[in-house]
């Protein structure tokens, strides 16, 4: 019991330090916020626009309003572990990783942990960003009981997911030389079944079909909470995104056995 | 003018030696080209996608979404793929590394710039070379309007370097503030993949004159459009604008500038 204590306490130490880092510069974390904000802006932008000048109301019953909110709901996904990839890439490519493996913690813990560590505070005030700039410009639509529990669900797992699929495409450095190529496609084939750009509900069946399977589009399910709004449905898309979290950390950690082996220590 | 002939020979030696140690992992340098190139094909998908929903925006059509793709990624790779160095100022002033630039006989500025290349940038550009050779074939652009475009290429890449430039030099009021001359980049580069069209009134001024978002994609393109003269000069203002203004911000902001007491050779 006292063991366990002491690894949890090793790991909440690293939440501390990483929730401490990340206000460490404020101006780079005002920045992003800001940048974040401008993204939505564009679309709130570009959508009322097309809309308008098409004589639209809604597509598939789903409005204008709702289209920007499931738009910005999907970017607050990308807003978390953005550096988990970027972190673990260099670490292995300029082979500093060599000297995490004999610390007393488990480097996949580690990068996990400090990852998942910001999400609670970056929530926070990543929701009440989007709250208070949609909110203010286009009025917040309607949401059931159902639906904002299911939100909250969909967001956890989701940024849970979304690091296990940073980790994973990263640690593809292992066996290459730059991982990066695999990234950006990965990244951009998710795009068009994920509704960063277009939400799902307008786009043809096809493509809901295929977010619904494909893995790295099971992150970005709270986007379609006005598209999938029953209980039944978002219960599913919850399993979905559950049955991945445990295949993709199954995966994660037999690659990782396998990936440093490879790794050569050359001292110094 | 022989000092500017010798200034060009040095910066393509520059760029040369850039590409030659990009060269030495060659599987790497080709995955990534390539990559970068699919990458970018996305976008032509996604929009494709849009414009089968919306079919125009303010009369923009997905054709004129593949000129605007051409035209940004080509200015984006270019840039990057000679002159990555202007996306490591912020970096070099934090760090203190600039002293390596300071002490050679070369502007520190412009040695900065040719300093690093950006290898997947070269994806960039070849996806931007062909979407522009693709676009003048299907809005059938007159022969004096496709030689136009290599001027225009050119004015939007040095409002690119500039801002770039400008953005950066910020490190030197701001220390550690790479996150927010990301921002500052992404702030230009998102809205320049847009259909500007949809940019009206106060939004569109923001985006031409303050962050010249549409100067370096949607303006180029509606001149190959509607071959607006007006446009062109304005163009020409606004790229003489932004590499003054860099030039000026990075040589105040050299005043202030502390060294980190590291040297080496670059």
């Amino acid at each position: 019991m006292n063991n366990w204590y002491k690894k949890l306490k090793k790991y909440q130490e690293i939440i501390r330090i990483s929730n401490n880092e990340m206000f460490a510069s404020p101006g780079n974390f005002i920045g992003r916020i800001v940048i974040f904000c401008l993204r939505i802006s564009l679309f709130g932008i570009i959508y009322p626009y097309v809309f308008k000048s098409s004589n639209l109301t809604s597509i598939n019953g789903i409005s204008v309003i709702q289209i920007v909110w499931s738009l910005a709901l999907v970017q607050i996904i990308y807003q978390f572990s953005r550096k988990t990839y970027q972190d673990i890439r260099d670490e292995i490519m300029s082979g500093q990783i060599e000297t995490k493996l004999n610390k007393p913690y488990s480097f996949l813990n580690f990068v996990f942990v400090d990852a998942m560590g910001k999400m609670p505070i970056q929530a926070i005030i990543y929701a009440v960003t989007i709250v208070l700039l949609l909110g203010t410009v286009f009025g917040i639509p309607h949401f059931t009981f159902v639906q904002i529990i299911g939100l909250i669900i969909l967001f956890i797992l989701g940024v849970i997911l979304f690091t296990l699929n940073m980790i994973l495409l990263a640690i593809c450095a292992f066996w290459m030389e730059n991982p990066d190529p695999v990234y950006w496609i990965i990244g951009k084939l998710s795009w068009f079944v994920n509704g960063t750009f277009i939400p799902l509900a307008i786009l043809p069946a096809s493509f809901r079909t295929i977010a619904t399977y494909f893995p790295f589009s099971a992150p970005f399910f709270l986007g379609r909470i006005f598209e999938i709004s029953t209980l039944t449905g978002i219960s599913q898309l919850i399993i979905i995104q559950l049955i991945w979290i445990v295949v993709f950390a199954f995966i994660i950690k037999y690659l990782y056995r396998l990936g440093i082996k490879k790794v050569s220590i050359n001292g110094g | 003018m022989k000092e500017f002939k010798n200034q060009i020979r040095w910066l393509l030696e520059l760029i040369k030696l850039n590409i030659k140690s990009n060269l030495e992992y060659r599987t790497s340098f080709w995955m990534q080209v390539v990559g970068m190139a699919i990458n970018n094909c996305a976008f032509l998908v996604v929009w494709y996608l849009f414009f089968q929903i919306f079919h125009s925006v303010n009369g923009w059509k997905y054709q004129d979404m593949i000129g605007l793709n051409g035209f940004v990624s080509a200015v984006f790779g270019l840039c990057f793929f000679v002159a990555y160095g202007m996306r490591r100022i912020s970096k070099y002033i934090t760090f203190g590394q600039l002293d390596a630039y300071l002490v050679l006989p070369k502007s520190p500025l412009i040695q900065i710039l040719f300093a690093e290349s950006y290898v997947s940038a070269l994806g960039d550009l070849l996806f931007g070379i062909i979407s522009l050779v693709i676009y003048c074939f299907i809005a059938h652009l007159s022969l004096g309007t496709i030689i136009l475009l290599p001027i225009l290429f050119i004015l939007a890449c040095c409002t690119f370097t500039g801002f770039n430039i400008v953005g950066e030099a910020i490190a030197f009021w701001i220390p550690n503030s790479n996150e927010l001359t990301d921002a500052l980049f992404e702030f230009m580069l998102g809205p320049s993949l847009y259909p500007n069209s949809a940019f009206t009134g106060a939004i569109r001024i923001i985006f031409t004159f303050i962050i010249p978002a549409i100067v370096v994609g949607g303006m180029p393109v509606n001149i190959l459009l509607k071959m607006n003269p007006w446009q062109i000069i304005l163009m020409i203002c606004l790229s003489i604008f932004w590499l003054l203004l860099a030039k000026f911000i990075f040589d105040q902001g050299l005043k202030r500038y502390e060294s980190g007491n590291l040297t080496g050779a670059h």
